[in-house]
């Protein structure tokens, strides 16, 4: 299918510090072809693309090719007038405007002679283009209102617009990650028909599904590497799998999962669950048990747990401790025992105006009452148990808690909820944005907190999950796909299940 | 450790030149009337003024605690002063019934606006807006433009609490001071005032970690618009007339305290914080007013001060407005 050459590019290297990100990466892709670039997180992908897009430059002056054109790689406007065209995972689209409206920011209003904008003609203009590519959509709604794969769609024609055949390649970096699957494969006719007119396409995706579906080529960075380029017909899933994963050892990391078999009573039943993104989910845990929930990005992952703490729109039942919890009441959900320590601190958990102190005891302020007012020795000494349980440092139950480090400040989240001895732990990426050593010692928390609690963790850290869990629960598409446990138990068992493309029947864990 | 924790409650680790500029007032305008200015007439006079000032101060200050803004006060204490009037002068109720009445019913303006905030999840500035011109409305519907003066019917008791001295203090300082230190106690000593705080702080974490932030909403308004009565009912006993304008002037001077305040003792609003404000800015206003300028002057001063006020505000603290 690859016909001519249209895009070369060799000996590609990154490193940020002391990292290497890109190690002589090199990619070719034909006119017409559809080139899928795979990868792990951390592989390499999105900082191979940022250097196409210019935003990155590369460690040493190179030189990519359009069509035999060399251009220097790091450079957005050499890259824009080099025909490479970018859909980032970001749309970046203005929601509250139209598509009319969003594809003339991106490119240019048509006026009329007295100045004012044409718009009847920017309409036309905005309705022919989004037709050229394969689209029906009504360009005079606000783009907020369109459907997922409709705004990829606008997308694109913003990428593709103006230029006047110097567009060449389009990259269209993860365009699937939250969108239904019906909805992709109206995406993907649109990327095979700009295919079918000579464009090349680089389409970065984690779906292998996807892969076998449109794309003609594959390559796979593997820790900067490209480890492979090959057609895609011939290969197989297992085969791909394997190549991104590569030979890790797959062995149980440490032995706890074998002697930690005994658990205590069931703490919370969740019993047919489904929100947005999260379809028919059930699933038990038992107290002093450690769960982590695997998936990719838009798996469902972070839905199921909100949506278990109450905070997320959900139907099915709840139980913890076996009295059902009402949906939609974080209160409701936090009284009957649920812990919850959401992804984004900054955002979700912390008060950055309160001290650690105030920090650590906000979810529980009435326990500190005495004589009818919050006493402050009582707040004071529950914080220092915790500063020094969990080596929150600097060890200042007065400091304000903006002034810690990212691993400190979540040491306080955690130590909030571990003062509260919830029946039930919900924790979401409990180590983003956190420092090798805090991760330990907020690791430890967990064990401790497993001690009277039901853990339940959503990571996309699949190591992570491996080091700290008794199971591991592999959502995909919003359904629970796989269970490990035990010797199988393993960071690569888990990325291979979360990538694996078969569509999973509803499993109950 | 110790000695710092004292200087911190004394607010002095936040020094930020207030105190410097009120000493720079008052021997301004010492300056300028020699003599009238430090007698203890005066400061009876200031800290009556103050009183009204304070009250409302105490009303904005306890939905900002939790990133409200109500800006209704003015005109709900002004709608409690002209109902308290109007009913004065068409029923021979008891006054402090009536005063009652006046506050119940200013607490109702606080409590469709805690709906609307809760419920819709309206913005807190454009609803207090809306509903701060119907209770002018209702003030206006009342007096119908006449300047009532009810002073002949009112109680002595009532009246006595506007205008009547213990010592050299006037009554109405000690109501304000019961109320701030109520306020005071219940936002930074109890469990409800720091839920308050961590609504104000940060409202996802907040219910997140399981504060109802629907309860809180709606009780801070209700209260707001509450002090706000009784400061109207206050303003009344004090004056002994009513008429639908003198209570607004109240909003700019009383917002400016409020900011100044977060400045003060701790870097956010706080009941404490906002006194300091009120009696900077009382004494800048009595000032003003023992000069003889033209009112015009007043509206200059009052809002030069609330935009310095929000200026300085800024450089040690962050709002979502």
């Amino acid at each position: 299918m690859s016909s001519k050459e249209l895009f070369r590019l060799a000996g590609l290297s990154k490193t940020f510090g002391a990292t290497a990100a890109l190690r002589d990466v090199g990619l070719r892709i034909g006119q017409g072809e559809v080139h899928a670039l795979l990868g792990h997180n951390g592989s390499g992908k999105s900082t191979l693309i940022k250097i196409l897009a210019g935003v990155y430059q590369p460690d040493e002056r190179t030189t990519a090719h359009t069509d035999g054109i060399p251009f220097a790689l790091g450079d957005h406007a050499a890259a824009h007038e080099a025909g490479l065209r970018f859909v980032h995972q970001d749309l970046g689209l203005v929601d509250s405007m139209d598509t009319v409206d969003n594809l003339a920011l991106g490119g240019h209003y048509l006026r009329r002679r007295s100045g004012f904008i044409d718009r009847p003609a920017c309409t036309r203009r905005a309705r022919e283009l989004v037709e050229s590519i394969g689209y029906r959509i009504d360009v005079t709604m606000p783009v907020g209102r369109l459907s997922a794969a409709q705004r990829t769609g606008v997308a694109i024609a913003r990428a593709l617009q103006d230029l006047d055949g110097r567009t060449r390649m389009l990259v269209l970096d993860e365009p699937t990650a939250a969108m239904p699957a019906t909805e992709a494969d109206r995406l993907f006719e649109v990327v095979a028909h700009l295919a079918e007119q000579g464009l090349g396409i680089l389409l970065v995706t984690h779906h292998l599904d996807e892969v076998f579906r449109v794309a003609d080529v594959a390559t796979v960075l593997r820790d900067g590497r490209v480890v492979a380029t090959r057609p895609v017909e011939g290969l197989t899933e297992h085969g791909l799998v394997d190549l991104m994963v590569g030979d890790q050892l797959e062995q149980a990391e440490h032995a706890r999962h074998d002697q930690h078999a005994l658990t205590g009573p069931e703490c919370l039943a969740v019993d047919a669950l489904s929100a947005d993104a999260v379809y028919d989910v059930s699933l038990t845990l038992a107290r002093s048990e450690i769960v982590g929930v695997a998936g990719l990005d838009g798996s469902g992952r972070v839905e199921l747990l909100e949506a278990i703490s109450g905070n997320r729109r959900r139907s099915g039942a709840v139980r913890i401790g076996g009295a059902r919890v009402a949906a939609n009441r974080p209160h409701a959900a936090r009284r009957a025992g649920l812990g919850y320590v959401p992804a984004d601190r900054t955002r979700n958990s912390t008060f950055a105006d309160f001290d650690v102190t105030a920090n650590i005891t906000a979810a529980g302020v009435r326990e500190y009452l005495r004589a009818g007012l919050l006493s402050a020795r009582a707040e004071r000494r529950e914080a220092e148990q915790w500063i020094d349980r969990l080596g929150i440092n600097p060890p200042d139950p007065s400091a304000r808690v903006d002034s810690l480090s990212g691993g400190n400040q979540q040491k306080a989240v955690v130590a909030r909820w571990l003062a509260r001895r919830p029946a039930v732990l919900l924790m979401v990426e409990p180590t983003q944005g956190v420092d090798v050593a805090a991760r330990e010692s907020i690791y430890a928390a967990v064990r401790l907190a497993a001690r009277d609690s039901g853990v339940l963790i959503a990571s996309s850290d699949s190591e992570e999950l491996a080091a700290i869990c008794d199971r591991v629960l592999v959502l995909r598409r919003g359904r629970i796909a796989a269970q490990l446990r035990g010797s199988e138990l393993t960071a690569a068992a888990i990325d291979r299940l979360c990538l694996s493309a078969v569509e999973p029947e509803a499993a109950h864990a | 450790m110790r000695s710092t924790a004292r200087a911190r409650t004394a607010g002095l680790t936040r020094f930020s030149g207030l105190y410097v500029l009120a000493i720079v007032v008052l021997v301004f305008w010492r300056l300028l009337r020699p003599g009238v200015w430090v007698s203890s007439q005066n400061v009876s006079v200031i800290l009556s003024e103050a009183s009204v000032v304070g009250l409302l101060a105490v009303a904005a200050v306890i939905p900002l605690s939790a990133s409200l803004l109500d800006i209704s006060f003015a005109n709900v204490a002004g709608f409690a002063m002209g109902l308290t009037a109007y009913l004065a002068l068409h029923t021979g109720w008891n006054t402090w019934l009536i005063g009652a009445l006046a506050v119940a019913a200013s607490a109702g303006f606080g409590l469709l606006s805690g709906l609307l905030v809760a419920v819709l999840e309206l913005p807190s500035l454009i609803v207090t807006l809306g509903v701060s011109s119907v209770a002018l409305a209702a003030t206006q519907y009342l007096l119908d433009g006449q300047t009532l003066y009810p002073r002949a019917r009112l109680a002595p008791s009532f009246l006595s609490l506007g205008t009547g001295q213990w010592g050299p203090i006037p009554i109405a300082t000690f109501v304000l001071a019961g109320i701030g230190l109520a306020a005071w106690a219940w936002i930074e000593h109890t469990p409800s005032g720091r839920r308050l705080l961590a609504l104000g702080g940060n409202a996802n974490a907040a219910r997140l970690a399981g504060v109802r932030s629907f309860r809180y909403q709606v009780l801070c308004l209700t209260l707001s618009a509450t002090l706000s009565g009784i400061g109207g009912v206050v303003l009344l006993a004090t004056i002994g007339t009513a008429d639908d304008v003198s209570a607004s002037g109240y909003l700019l001077p009383v917002i400016a305290a409020v900011f100044l305040g977060s400045t003060q003792i701790k870097s956010r609003f706080n009941v404490a914080g906002t006194f300091v404000g009120v009696i900077l800015i009382q004494t800048g206003i009595h000032g003003i007013e023992l000069k003889g300028f033209d009112q015009w002057v007043n509206y200059v001063f009052d809002g030069a001060v609330l935009i310095v006020a929000v200026i300085v505000s800024r450089r040690s603290s962050k709002y979502a407005f």
